[in-house]
């Protein structure tokens, strides 16, 4: 199940960027981190992978036409799928569609229920609506300064706040605004959305915490740089003073604990720059590997059941498939195009078959309704020599194997 | 009582133009603050409740109860108990003190408090 690897891969990262984090967070850049949070996120929401194989042979139309296809037969194992999950698995599937509707649900609610609390702000005394260039308003009830809009943003202050305190509101508002550039505000939707659909899975949890305090702490260093460095201790106790209450998305309160880490980090910070590309590197090499085909992500999967065959690549397939290739190449008179009667012969070999992604045995695919294949060649393990029929050119069959769906 | 910054902006609107549909509130209010229909409507219930304002059924006119005096008397009361341990005659000190009285109003000031002891 897609969903099942994404949450591992997912995890995997998660706890190789923790695991970075605690021993090098002071040392490196601070804007890395949310970044790969960012990253990770995205990673764990979008499904499919970049098709990278080991085939020299691949040729740009081949991508294409197999890029078309991953769409066309998405809808067949979809509807494959639901025939075939036995009902374990099924009733597994209505638990986390249940718990992840009510996750999004509750989310978007509270954040509804906040929005219509905001619309009672009112504009702060002997100014307009902006001031440089973002939304401030001020409202009533309101312990801190807090942000929220992702399309306009909107910096809202207590109305208790002392608008002779020019310092403190500098402070405040260059700090609102390095979150509005950054996008923090979408960053933390985009988490939000990870653990709506990952909810099971509490690193997904742990990624939304380390990530929001992440983005804090970028956001104070930036905040001392634009201000300069000798503003930094009147900073700091702007922070105390304030109880700053960030975004609205899952709102937490004010806790000691979280400012005080805020404190420490501000003054923690040394970033020694060979270190920050060295660490970056290593990390975006694993998201690279990350990204690509499900033969490098599942790391330790153990291989797929029998509904649904994963096209991986094996040391085996590319040995046994070329010097068969180069055969058929020579002396395609001997190789006789035959009908594929074996196709539906043998369901028990091809369960187990790993094959090239561009040469697909198709025989639990949806046959019944495509019109048989003459290019149907066959790789079983048990052989050592292999069962093939290729004719030359080759073709992709009309419809390949399926092979990247969401649950 | 302290008149939150929303209700104040309601209030506001009644003592300058007296009693208004509150139709007439909500649009003025829209100009002037960006408040959108619904939020004003809400704003002028919650106030009725209060007992700020008053609202008669036909048109939903609306009424202030609370006078600007009685606010500002309050205000000052609180301020007074605040800073000035409750000593009205500090605040005046205050204010003569940090010389922000022209002499007009000073001598306004004057002229009230020997009319005060007069009376008593």
């Amino acid at each position: 199940m897609t969903l099942f690897r994404m949450t591992l891969s997912g995890s995997v990262l998660i706890l190789i960027v923790s695991a970075f984090r605690l021993l090098f967070r002071d040392r490196v850049h601070r804007s890395i981190f949310p970044a790969l949070w960012t990253l990770i996120s995205l990673r764990m929401l979008i499904p499919y992978f970049l098709p990278i194989t080991f085939s020299a042979k691949e040729t740009v139309p081949e991508l294409l036409q197999k890029a078309n296809t991953i769409r066309t037969t998405a809808v067949h194992t979809v509807s494959e799928a639901a025939d075939k999950t036995p009902p374990l698995s099924r009733v597994l599937l209505m638990v986390w569609l249940l718990g992840a509707v009510f996750f999004l649900l509750f989310f978007i609610g509270s954040h509804l229920r906040n929005c219509i609390r905001y619309r009672f702000s009112v504009p702060i005394p002997n100014c307009g609506g902006e001031l440089g260039g973002m939304r401030v308003r001020m409202l009533d009830g309101l312990a801190g300064p807090l942000t929220y809009g992702i399309l306009r943003p909107t910096v809202l202050l207590p109305a208790t706040f002392d608008w002779s305190n020019t310092t403190a509101l500098h402070h405040i508002l260059t700090h609102e605004s390095i979150h509005i550039r950054c996008l923090d505000l979408l960053r933390k939707a985009i988490m939000l959305l990870v653990i709506a659909v990952h909810w099971f899975n509490p690193l997904a949890w742990l990624l939304f915490k380390l990530a929001s305090q992440d983005m804090e702490i970028r956001c104070d260093a930036l905040t001392v740089r634009l201000l300069g460095k000798a503003s930094q201790k009147e900073y700091a106790r702007t922070l105390v003073d304030m109880e700053q209450h960030r975004f609205d998305l899952l709102q937490a309160g004010f806790s000691f604990n979280r400012t005080l880490t805020r404190l420490k980090a501000l003054s923690k910070e040394k970033v020694s720059t060979g270190f920050s590309i060295g660490i970056a590197a290593v990390l975006s090499g694993v998201f690279v590997l990350c990204c690509l085909s499900p033969s490098f992500s599942a790391v330790a999967l153990p291989p797929q059941n029998e509904d649904f065959p994963v096209a991986s690549v094996s040391e085996e397939t590319v040995s046994q498939i070329e010097p068969v290739i180069a055969e058929s190449v020579s002396a395609p008179a001997e190789e006789p195009v035959e009908p594929t009667p074996n196709v539906s012969d043998s369901p028990s070999e091809t369960d187990a078959v790993y094959s090239y992604e561009e040469i697909v045995p198709t025989s639990d695919a949806p046959a019944p309704n495509e019109p048989e294949q003459p290019t149907e060649p066959e790789q079983s393990l048990d052989d050592s020599v292999p069962d093939v029929n290729i004719q030359m050119p080759y073709q992709l069959p009309a419809s390949p194997e399926p092979e990247y769906y969401w649950p | 009582m302290r008149l939150a910054e929303s209700e104040r902006h309601i209030m506001e609107q009644l003592w300058e133009h007296g009693e208004m549909p509150a139709k007439e509130i909500a649009a003025a209010l829209n100009k002037k603050i960006g408040w959108s229909k619904t939020t004003t409507y809400t704003m002028l219930t919650r106030c009725a409740e209060k007992g700020y304002i008053h609202r008669e059924n036909p048109n939903f006119r609306c009424s202030a109860i609370l006078t600007k005096e009685e606010v500002a008397r309050q205000e000052t009361d609180a301020l007074i108990e605040k800073n000035f341990g409750g000593c009205p005659d500090l605040l005046v000190a205050a204010l003569i003190d940090r010389k922000k009285l022209s002499k007009k109003q000073m001598d306004a000031l004057w002229n009230a408090l020997n009319s005060m002891e007069d009376q008593k």
